[in-house]
Parts: C-alpha cells; sequence; structure tokens
C-alpha cells in the first residue's frame, strides 16, 4: 500500500509501480514527466513480463507532460472508474423475498497520477475494461463491464492492490424471487478508503421493491464499518447532494438516492 | 429627426424621406435579425439539440424579416390588409408556378417535426451517405466522408427510404464468416465469442449473437454480430475482422475459398489425361 504515499523522483530518475497486474514507469527529466504503463492491455496483447523490468515493454509508450524546474513530487492516487460498472456475477445468483442480504462487490481501481501541486497528469486503468451497455438498445448507459462474483463477506473477497470492495447492503422488498443478473453500481458517487491491506468504497444501501418499481439506493457517505480505521485516499467524481426526505411508505429518499437497476434477461 | 435635413429644391422632399426611412429600417433591422436570431440560436442550443436551435433561429430571423418587409411597405404606402388580400391572389398563381419549391418547403416541415434524422447524424439516402449540416428551407446539406456536400431536396428526403445510422448510441456489426466443412462450429463459435470479449471497443451486452446459416457451396456459413457504441464502427471493424483471422489462423482454423471440381463425364472418375507421344528418351534441344 506504499505506492500511494507521495515519493519524489528528481531529474533523471526514474521509479517503477506495481499496482495489480499494472506496471507503471514513472520518469522525470529536466523539463518533463514521463509515464509509461503496461499491463492493463487487453489479453491478446498483454504484457507478460512478470519480473522486475526498468524499463517498459516496446508496445507502451512514454506520455509525456511539461513539468516545472524542480517539481519533484510525485502522487498516485486511487480512484474509481470514470463511468459506472455493470457487476456481472459468474454464475446465477437469487435471493428470496423478504431478505436483507450484505454484499461486497470487488471493483477495479484506476490510479489518477498527480504532481505535487495536486495537478491531475493522467488517469490509468489498472486492469483491461470491456465496454458494455446497460438498458435497451434504444436509450441506455455506457458502461464499465466487471465480471467478479459478490461474496457475502469481506473475508471471502481477496485483498488485492487494483480493487476497492464496495459493501452493499440489499433490502429485497419485493414479493417475488430476485434473480441478480446485472448490478449497476454508479461508482462516481464512491470514494476510495484505504483500511488495512485492503481498498475500500463508502457503502451502498439499496432497496428492491420488484420488477418495474423504483427501488432506491444511498450512497452512503463514509466506508463500512468492515473498514476500521479507513482513511479517504480520494473523494467520489460526482458528489451527490445530501438532503433527506422521508415518504410516506417509510423508504429513505434524498436527493442522493436515485433509481436502482436491476438487469433482467 | 428626418425633416431636419437640409434638400436640395430638385429633390422630391417626402420622397426622399421614405427612401432615408426605409435604409434606416433595413439598414438597422437586418442585422439587428440577425443578432436576434444568432443569440436565440445561442441560447437554444444550450437547452435544445443542434437541429431545434437551428430551427428556432431561422424561425426569428424569417419572422424578423418578415416584420421588417412589412414596415418597409408600410413606409412605401402600401396598405397591409389590401396587400394581404393581393397576396392570396399572387400566391396562388405563384404556387401554381413553384410547385417543387413549395413541395420542399412543407416537406421541410414534416422533416423538421418528424425529426427522423437531425444535424449531425450520419444518414444514407439514394446511395449517398454523410452527416447531416444542415436541413434548410429547401434542402437538407450532407457531408459525405470524402468531403463533398451533397444538396438534397426535402421533398425526396420525404419520399426515399432514409437510413440514420447514428439515431440509437449502439449499433449492431453484422460479419459473415464461412469456414471450412471440417470444422467444429461450437468451437468456431466459442473462438468467435473469446475474441469480441478481449476487444474492449465490443459490449459485453447487449452479448454478440452467434448464427449458425447453413452449408454454403464452399463453407459452413455463419453470421457474426456484436454491438459497439455508434462512434466506435470503424476501429470495431477493423480490429475485430483483423483479430478474427489472426485467431483464426492460431487456431488452426480454415477459411476456405470457393472449390472448383471439374468433371468429364463420370462424376467421381478422375480427368483423363492421356499421352499422345512418349518424347521422354529424347535429348533436349540446346
Amino acid at each position: 500500500m506504499e505506492q500511494w504515499n507521495p515519493m519524489d523522483v528528481a531529474p533523471g530518475q526514474a521509479r517503477r509501480v506495481d499496482i495489480g497486474p499494472l506496471c507503471l514507469w514513472i520518469r522525470r527529466t529536466e523539463h518533463e514527466w514521463r509515464l509509461a504503463w503496461a499491463g492493463n492491455e487487453p489479453p491478446a496483447v498483454r504484457w507478460d513480463g512478470a519480473e522486475a523490468q526498468d524499463e517498459p515493454p516496446a508496445h507502451a509508450e512514454w506520455s509525456r507532460w511539461a513539468a516545472p524546474t524542480g517539481e519533484k513530487r510525485i502522487r498516485l492516487v486511487p480512484v474509481l472508474p470514470d463511468r459506472g460498472v455493470v457487476v456481472r456475477p459468474e454464475g446465477s445468483f437469487r435471493i428470496s423475498a423478504g431478505v436483507k442480504v450484505r454484499l461486497f462487490v470487488r471493483v477495479p481501481i484506476w490510479v489518477r497520477v498527480l504532481t505535487g501541486d495536486a495537478t491531475v497528469l493522467t488517469e490509468v486503468s489498472t486492469v483491461h475494461l470491456s465496454n458494455t451497455w446497460f438498458g435497451e438498445p434504444d436509450a441506455g448507459e455506457l458502461a464499465w463491464a466487471v465480471k467478479t462474483d459478490p461474496v457475502f463477506a469481506a473475508a471471502e473477497a481477496p485483498a488485492l492492490d487494483h480493487e476497492a470492495l464496495c459493501r452493499i447492503d440489499l433490502h429485497h422488498k419485493g414479493v417475488e424471487q430476485l434473480e441478480l443478473k446485472r448490478l449497476f453500481l454508479r461508482v462516481g458517487h464512491l470514494r476510495v478508503y484505504r483500511a488495512g491491506a485492503r481498498l475500500w468504497t463508502n457503502g451502498v444501501k439499496a432497496v428492491y421493491e420488484g420488477k418495474d418499481k423504483v427501488g432506491s439506493v444511498d450512497y452512503l457517505k463514509s466506508a463500512p464499518s468492515d473498514a476500521s480505521g479507513a482513511v479517504k485516499l480520494s473523494d467520489e467524481r460526482e458528489p451527490v447532494s445530501g438532503v433527506l426526505v422521508r415518504g410516506s411508505a417509510g423508504l429513505l429518499r434524498s436527493l442522493e438516492t436515485e433509481r436502482f437497476r436491476w438487469g433482467g434477461a | 429627426m428626418f425633416a431636419a435635413i437640409d434638400l436640395p429644391s430638385w429633390v422630391d422632399q417626402d420622397l426622399a424621406m421614405t427612401i432615408l426611412r426605409v435604409l434606416v429600417i433595413l439598414g438597422l433591422g437586418l442585422p439587428l435579425a440577425r443578432g436576434l436570431a444568432s443569440l436565440v440560436g445561442r441560447a437554444a442550443v444550450k437547452r435544445l439539440s443542434q437541429q431545434s436551435a437551428m430551427v428556432a433561429k431561422k424561425i426569428v430571423y424569417y419572422a424578423s424579416f418578415v416584420l421588417l418587409m412589412m414596415m418597409v411597405l408600410h413606409e412605401l404606402g402600401f396598405h397591409l390588409a389590401t396587400l394581404l388580400g393581393a397576396a392570396g391572389i399572387v400566391g396562388v398563381a405563384l404556387g401554381f408556378a413553384s410547385q417543387t419549391s413549395v413541395s420542399n418547403i412543407i416537406s421541410g416541415l414534416f422533416l423538421i417535426s418528424e425529426r427522423s434524422f437531425e444535424v449531425g447524424d450520419i444518414i444514407e439516402v439514394n446511395g449517398t451517405t454523410g452527416v447531416v449540416l444542415s436541413i434548410d428551407l429547401l434542402s437538407a446539406k450532407v457531408r459525405t466522408f470524402d468531403n463533398r456536400v451533397v444538396r438534397i431536396p426535402n421533398e425526396t428526403l420525404i419520399k426515399a427510404d432514409v437510413i440514420n445510422y447514428t439515431h440509437f448510441p449502439i449499433r449492431r456489426l453484422d460479419l459473415e464468416i464461412g469456414v471450412a466443412y471440417k470444422e467444429d462450429i461450437a468451437r468456431v463459435e466459442g473462438i468467435l465469442r473469446e475474441v469480441a470479449d478481449r476487444n474492449p471497443l465490443c459490449l459485453d451486452e447487449p452479448e454478440p449473437v452467434f448464427i449458425f446459416k447453413g452449408f454454403g457451396d464452399s463453407a459452413l456459413e455463419m453470421k457474426f454480430c456484436v454491438w459497439f457504441m455508434k462512434e466506435d464502427i470503424l476501429k470495431v471493424r477493423n480490429s475485430l475482422l483483423r483479430e478474427i483471422k489472426e485467431r483464426f489462423d492460431v487456431e488452426g482454423v480454415e477459411i476456405p475459398f470457393p472449390h472448383r471440381t471439374i468433371y468429364t463425364g463420370a462424376v467421381t472418375a478422375p480427368f483423363p489425361v492421356k499421352v499422345v507421344e512418349d518424347r521422354s528418351g529424347e535429348e533436349s534441344e540446346p
């Protein structure tokens, strides 16, 4: 986890940082910051140099940024992807009516590279993410596809450098059994925290009312209780207002509450 | 203000004043109309689509223009009521004389209200494909991909089949693929799905569609359809076809070309070759 601490790279020096499958090379010249990365490509062109290499592979081109003289501080910050993610469990996953479940979903992170004065140089995805569409062919939303299995306990999810764990408390208020095929998570509303060797997001509370009914999702403002001693590493991309209104049916609704969409076949 | 101007005696004072007023109306009015239309266009583009903003801008401009013309005619001493009555008669006459133009104008109104395509969409009409630059009073301007502008009369657009390639955010690319008869269809399907899965531009959902079409003349014919964001059409087509070819090469999947077998007489008998003169013993010419 020391990769999230600020580091100094003086002119003429270079650093390599590994975050999950992502290898990031940082080089400082007299007038530039140079970055190259590898390991997050589609499998067809994946760089498989597992051993540490000082130089990036040939296909990883250097990206260059003009840098003020004397600036040597650089900082990596874990952030969540720039679009919503559609989590697609690898197997059939059902939730009975009336049941409250707690799920933990692993979301791949992106790495934001900042200079000492908090200027963002770039953001790099740690893993290869595919486009996916959430909705109907004539209306919907572009998202990233994530194929991970939700688990029922945080301990069941491996603590990986390139993934943040999102705790979802789901109350199934519908009358029929819910087959969870897709879970659309607006990660733009989520922050990243560090707790021990694991990255966390703020918690999510969801209410599912039934098919074709409007449920709700509340993006909480803090890390879940599982992440004891959590330290915030990055803010959400799209902050949501926290004005709360209680409806007559007792459903907690707020401006940060939105329709929670559960995909069907 | 105008009465104060001192004119030579040979100039008709009233006429000069009228012309001056008309010039002032036009001189101030036309730039004002343009400015107002532009202002409305800029304000509308923030709230409405590009197409709607353009329509709003044109409505404001033409309305202002008509208003200016009415003011000019009034200055020139025309009575608007009489003029409008005459305009009805003239309109009928003009209508007969300019049926095509009127038809285009009315078609234009239908096109705008129907919104089957808008400025910025990619459409295909009668074999012409390009980006819609504008939908005007009489015609729509389309910029083709080799950078020509094609003017398509609105009437043609109403009558013809118009394909809008960018109406929806996502599209499907259908690839016709043929493999040799010896290949395992399930294995080929698996390979194709894997290639699409690894291509980041192919949408995971809607899922790719595999259709075994049948037994072709020289290949097992299949269709593989993948979904993508409409702006990625070229990237998806180029990358996917290349990746399928590369993967087929790696996996040893044969993409056959048409074979032709020539028979003479009996269907399965070999092609008869008869040696008419044995010259194998002869020495070759120097």
